[in-house]
């Protein structure tokens, strides 16, 4: 099932990507020596324990943050050079964050949080509400665009996250647990959705530490203590959970 | 992957106004906070304007009210003097004057026919003329006697042109009458009407009937009725007399021209002029303005404190507005994490929050002015339903308005400038993972702050010394902004002594300085209000001080003086024995001319009052000061004179601060003895033995020669004759002379028989009254009422000692200080309640006690009061002595002191912070929260 993505167009490459806080002995390295790959078409798993730098990768890939060393690049664009508002202008045009929970701003509806990138970004108020209303329909809630937040649930939260990371040109999503703060049958829903709009035409990285929603990627790697200690071809679709339980590392399953 | 190229640039502003004007509707408290802090001054400020506007009339409208709707023009006559006019109308006339008063002064008696011709001859062909006569008159009727009417006689056909006819009807025959409302009379009453003194000589009061009552505009006339209702013009005109009737005439015809107005201004006469009024001459034409129509001026001083005072006001509201937005940028912290995190750069971040002001401020102050503007309404309504046209017209000033409601904005957008710039500079990536990022105040930021305090000092005081009123404005204006990047620094400061305080005022100083851009507005609008305070304090005890150094005694303290003009009237001695408890009653008299000493010519000077007299003193020029008389003398010449008597002092006793009261117009005191022995001051019984021993008392030195006389010359200044140019020596005489301290003034005081000897008699100038006790204020007030109902020129004062009227100021100081020391401190713990929740839930966790909480809260309000309060004193001193400075510069020299008003200093210092620790104590709930909540 897993297809061969090394014709697809590269949207983010890391390479050899260091990322530490503070310096001298209270030196805290994030990440070591990281390369990554994500293509078209392909959604990849990043698993580890708490504090093995899976946020900080997120952050890093999304310009949020700046590696200390090496190079990330965004459809075969180094970052590493812009100054913040040519990142700024790369996260409202070329890649989506989804996080755990908190995803959407409350002041707006549901149809103004997709729109947000694109008015950002000049788009006319109506262009850009027409953009939000088909991406929500991708997400299978355009019922619901003129809602707040609040009026919502969960799950219902999470789509149009994940609709407003894909809205416009984007095609690369980062998504941060986006589960987390769900129960598990809307977790899988979410999955689904994710994979489906990723599988339309995009890319993901998925930071979760939940292998049966890892299960939907393409592959999964694994970090600890910054560095990637195991990759694997993961067996897609959650039918691989019942292969075995999940170990706590790189001697899992798949390995 | 192609990018969207084809946005307007407005849709990214449009994004952040939505976010802020949701983000406003959605924080309703912090919302409603801004919105008033805003609202309030925007508010007081369009009420005051759109009165004030309304309140001044146009010139156009008070054209109208002069001339009314058909009239070309008005012409009054003032005499036969030529007379140069302005243009702008104010109380139903221009201003004017007569180069040549002595004229005008000669030429009453012509009669009103032939100043009737003269002011044809000089109007355009084809002008008519229409009399009407203004008279101060009395008014007795039923429940009514006032003498402060103004009565005119018009043709009745011009009145309602001229005012509205509220009741009634108007005059029909010659004993009708129309009274404006503010007269109090009633349509139906019978009123007796006579001119006042002195044009009522031969004329017989007339009764008239009131048919009607008017609304007055232009507030003229009190009364109007028909020509001859009330006198012979002919008669009354033919006597010279000081209230004399106006003469005016309505003129009707062709346009009365700039060039007739110069023309009639020739004859004596001024105009107002409908044609002038709407093509008014070039300025270079007109010969007279007045000081509205020049740029007003004002003195320096008055000009810094206004501009500082308006500032101070401004830095004091945002000030308090600025934690309002700091705590809203805090908390929406992770929304505007979330904005970035979609594309949105620091300047997006930066515009949700300055949009936020634009969107409240702007909001609560265009309402503000909204209201502002009905409230007018209603203060005109109010005011005009008890006297109509106390506010005749509606003009809402619009463009004042807004630019009203643009500072208003401006004042919420400056107060979210720094959380704005705090919101830009965040960590995006802490602020998503909700990690509380808090950035320590910057050190540089406290050094430039002293740097800006210590420049913006030195440039008020550069201000203060030359004159320059913006450098000092902008001094203190730079000092303000100084103390606001300091306020952060002093947090630090506090937050050091953080180990050796309790619990309590450790958790309230580090939460202080952890939440700096909260906590540092609040202090800085805490030491600017408590620097306006001290600054105004000092500055009025300053002013005290100087009052008190220069306050001199005429007499004695608790002495009456009356101060008469005319002859001794025996009424006024009886009023004030019935009214005031006298030990005594001395009168005091005047030199003047003994009338067979003068010539013809100057007899009838004398007879116009137009021949003055002046008594002088020849001082010994072997008895005066070489350095006085010498103008290029040299330090070698002021040391040999330096033990030399005669320079000890300025040539008198001091500077005669005062002169005895009587001693005004004809400063020569003519006296046996007898007043000034009474004037209960030391050195007066000296004095009044050497005018006993018939010797004339001089105040210089100088002016009682070797041989211990002084040489007097009497001086006559016949001004009919040749305008007071040469005086006439009428006597010169030597007479035996003192020297007394007291403060007589310049001039001199004479023995009777000195002043004989010189030609002059003596006439009745007032007395002097020694109290049997004590004189209460309404006794005096009492004693002055019944002397003025016999003469209103007559006066009774009673010498006190100098009396401050600071302390009243001092308590509105005090309570000015206290308002803004608890609404700071208020603004703080309420923003604050709800971050410090999870900690005091933290504390109730671990057994704190419930009183905890409320002991934090007192301590947080000591946090900013104190040091705010100390701070500011500090700088309110330095203000008030740029101040002091600028008023020693303005008077030239010393005579202000500088004086600091230590016990209400201290007692702002210690007591305002207990008054809002107090508040503080008890308005917070001593309840700790049990259960800890982390969403935001």
């Amino acid at each position: 099932m897993s297809p061969d993505f090394d014709t697809h167009p590269v949207l983010l490459r890391m390479e050899c990507v260091e990322r530490s806080h503070g310096d001298g002995p209270a030196t805290v390295h994030a990440l070591r020596g990281v390369d990554l790959t994500v293509r078209m078409g392909e959604l990849v798993a990043v698993m580890g324990p708490s504090g093995s730098g899976k946020s900080t990768l997120l952050n890093l890939a999304g310009g949020l943050d700046t590696p200390t060393s090496g190079t990330v690049s965004l459809v075969e664009r180094p970052i590493s050079g812009l100054d913040g508002k040519q990142r700024a202008r790369l996260r409202r045009r070329s890649v989506g964050y989804v996080f755990q929970d908190f995803n959407l701003i409350p002041a707006l509806t549901a149809v103004e949080n997709v729109a947000l990138p694109r008015e950002l970004d000049g788009l006319r108020v109506r262009t850009a509400r027409r953009e939000a209303l088909r991406s929500l329909h991708d997400v299978g809630i355009a019922d619901l665009a003129d809602r707040f937040p609040e009026e919502m649930s969960g799950g219902q939260r999470q789509r149009v996250a994940i609709a407003r990371a894909l809205t416009g040109p984007r095609r690369l999503v980062l998504a941060d647990e986006p589960t987390g703060a769900l129960d598990s049958t809307t977790g899988e829903e979410i999955m689904a959705v994710l994979r489906a709009r990723i599988d339309a035409g995009a890319a993901g990285l998925l930071v979760t530490h939940e292998p049966r929603f890892a299960a939907w990627a393409d592959r999964t790697i694994f970090l600890r203590d910054g560095v990637v200690v195991d990759a694997t071809q993961a067996a897609t679709g959650p039918a691989s959970l019942l292969v075995g339980a999940p170990g706590d590392g790189p001697a899992g399953p798949w390995s | 992957m192609e990018l969207n190229e084809d946005g307007s640039r407005w849709s990214a502003w449009r994004v952040a106004a939505r976010l802020a004007r949701r983000d406003a509707m959605r924080s309703k408290g912090r919302t409603a906070l801004i919105a008033v802090l805003v609202a309030l001054p925007v508010l007081v400020g369009a009420v005051a304007i759109t009165l004030f506007a309304s309140a001044t009339p146009t010139q156009e409208r008070q054209m109208n009210w002069v001339l009314g709707p058909s009239a070309q023009a008005r012409v009054t006559w003032e005499g036969e003097a030529p007379l140069v006019q302005g243009l702008a109308i104010d109380a139903g006339r221009v201003g004017y004057y007569v180069p040549d008063e002595r004229v005008a002064d000669l030429s009453e008696s012509l009669p009103v026919s032939v100043v009737e011709e003269r002011i044809l001859a000089a109007l355009p062909p084809g002008s008519t003329l229409d009399p009407t006569w203004t008279v101060g008159v009395r008014v007795s009727g039923p429940a009514t006697a006032r003498e402060d009417i103004r009565a005119m006689e018009i043709r009745t056909d011009r009145v309602p042109g001229l005012v509205t006819l509220r009741e009634g009807r108007l005059p029909e025959s010659v004993d009708e009458a129309v009274v404006a409302a503010g007269v109090g009379i009633p349509v139906g009453s019978i009123v007796e009407v006579a001119p006042i003194a002195p044009v009522n000589v031969g004329i017989e009061p007339v009764q008239l009937h009131v048919v009607g009552v008017y609304d007055v505009p232009g507030a003229e006339a009190g009364l109007m009725a028909p020509p001859g209702a009330i006198l012979d013009i002919d008669e009354v005109g033919a006597r010279y007399w000081v209230d004399r009737p106006q003469r005016a005439w309505f003129v009707d015809g062709p346009p009365v021209v700039w060039r007739d107005v110069l023309a009639l201004n020739e004859v004596g006469a001024h105009v107002v002029s409908r044609a002038v009024m709407e093509n008014p001459p070039p300025a270079e034409q007109v010969g007279y303005h007045d000081w509205a129509e020049d740029e007003l001026s004002y003195s320096t001083a008055a000009l810094s404190i206004g501009g500082a005072v308006i500032a101070f006001g401004l830095f004091e509201l945002v000030m308090l507005i600025g934690p309002a937005f700091a705590v809203g940028a805090r908390r929406n912290e992770r929304q505007l994490a979330l904005v970035a995190a979609v594309g949105g750069d620091r300047r997006t971040l930066r515009r949700i929050v300055v949009l936020g002001g634009v969107v409240i401020g702007g909001a609560a102050s265009v309402g503000a002015a909204a209201v502002g503007v009905g409230a007018a309404a209603l203060v005109r309504m109010f005011l005009n339903a008890g006297y109509a046209y106390t506010i005749p017209e509606w003009d809402v000033p619009v463009g004042a308005l807004l630019a009203l409601a643009a500072l208003g904005t401006g004042l919420a957008v400056a107060a979210a400038w720094a959380p704005a710039r705090r919101a830009g500079r965040m960590d995006v990536v802490a602020a998503l993972a909700q990690r509380r990022t808090l950035a320590g105040p910057r050190r540089r930021t406290s050094a430039a702050g002293v740097g800006l305090i210590a420049a913006g000092l030195a440039a008020a005081v550069a201000g203060a010394i030359f004159g320059v009123p913006a450098l000092m404005v902008g001094g203190v204006v730079s000092g303000l902004a100084g103390m606001v990047m300091l306020s952060s620094g002093v947090l630090v400061l506090i937050a050091r002594l953080a180990p050796w305080l309790g619990p309590a005022g450790r958790y309230a100083a580090r939460d202080a300085l952890r939440q700096h851009s909260r906590t540092a507005p609040a202090l800085a609008a805490i030491i600017a209000a408590a620097a306006g305070v001290v600054a105004a304090g000092t500055y009025l005890e300053t002013k005290d001080a100087r009052d008190a150094a220069v306050h001199r005694e005429a007499v004695g303290e608790g002495r009456i003086v009356v101060r008469a003009t005319g002859d001794a009237n025996p009424a006024v001695v009886t009023a004030l024995e019935e009214t005031l408890p006298l030990a005594s009653l001395t009168e005091a008299r005047t030199a003047t001319y003994a009338r067979e000493t003068l010539t013809e010519s100057e007899l009838e000077a004398a007879g116009w009052d137009m021949l003055w007299l002046s008594v002088t003193s020849t001082p010994d020029p072997e008895r005066l000061c070489p350095l006085h008389t010498d103008t290029d003398a040299t330090p070698v010449d002021m040391a040999a004179h330096a033990n030399d008597p005669r320079c000890a002092g300025d040539g008198a006793n001091g500077d005669p601060t005062t002169m005895l009261p009587w001693s005004n117009g004809v400063p020569t005191i003519v006296d046996d003895g007898s007043l000034v022995a009474q004037l209960g001051l030391a050195g007066a019984a000296d004095a009044a033995r050497a005018l006993r021993e018939g010797r004339v008392l001089v105040r210089d030195p100088s002016q009682v020669w070797g041989d211990g006389h002084a040489r007097l010359e009497v001086t006559l200044y016949d001004y009919l004759e040749d305008g007071g140019d040469d005086g006439r020596t009428a006597a010169a005489v030597t007479l035996p002379a003192a020297v007394t301290s007291l403060p007589i003034g310049a001039e001199l005081v004479l023995p009777p028989e000195a002043a004989r000897e010189l030609g002059l008699t003596s006439e009745h100038a007032g007395y002097l009254g020694v109290p049997a006790r004590p004189i209460t204020y309404a006794e005096e007030t009492q004693a002055r009422e019944a002397v003025e109902a016999l003469d209103a020129e007559t006066w009774v004062e009673v010498e006190r000692a100098y009396r401050s009227t600071s302390p009243y100021y001092y308590s509105l100081l005090l309570a000015a200080a206290v308002v803004v020391g608890a609404g700071a401190t208020g603004i703080v713990l309420a923003l604050s309640s709800a971050e410090t929740r999870p900690d005091m839930a933290t504390l109730g966790a671990i057994g704190a006690p419930p009183a905890l909480r409320r002991r934090v809260a007192a301590a947080q309000a000591a946090l900013v009061t104190v040091p705010g309060l100390v701070l500011g004193s500090v700088v309110g001193v330095a203000f008030a002595w740029v101040l002091v400075l600028t008023r020693q510069q303005e008077s030239g020299g010393g005579s202000w002191p500088f004086a600091v008003p230590w016990l209400e200093l201290g007692v702002m210092v210690v007591g305002v912070p207990l008054v809002v620790m107090g508040g503080a104590w008890l308005l917070t709930r001593s309840r700790l929260p049990m259960i800890r909540r982390l969403t935001d």
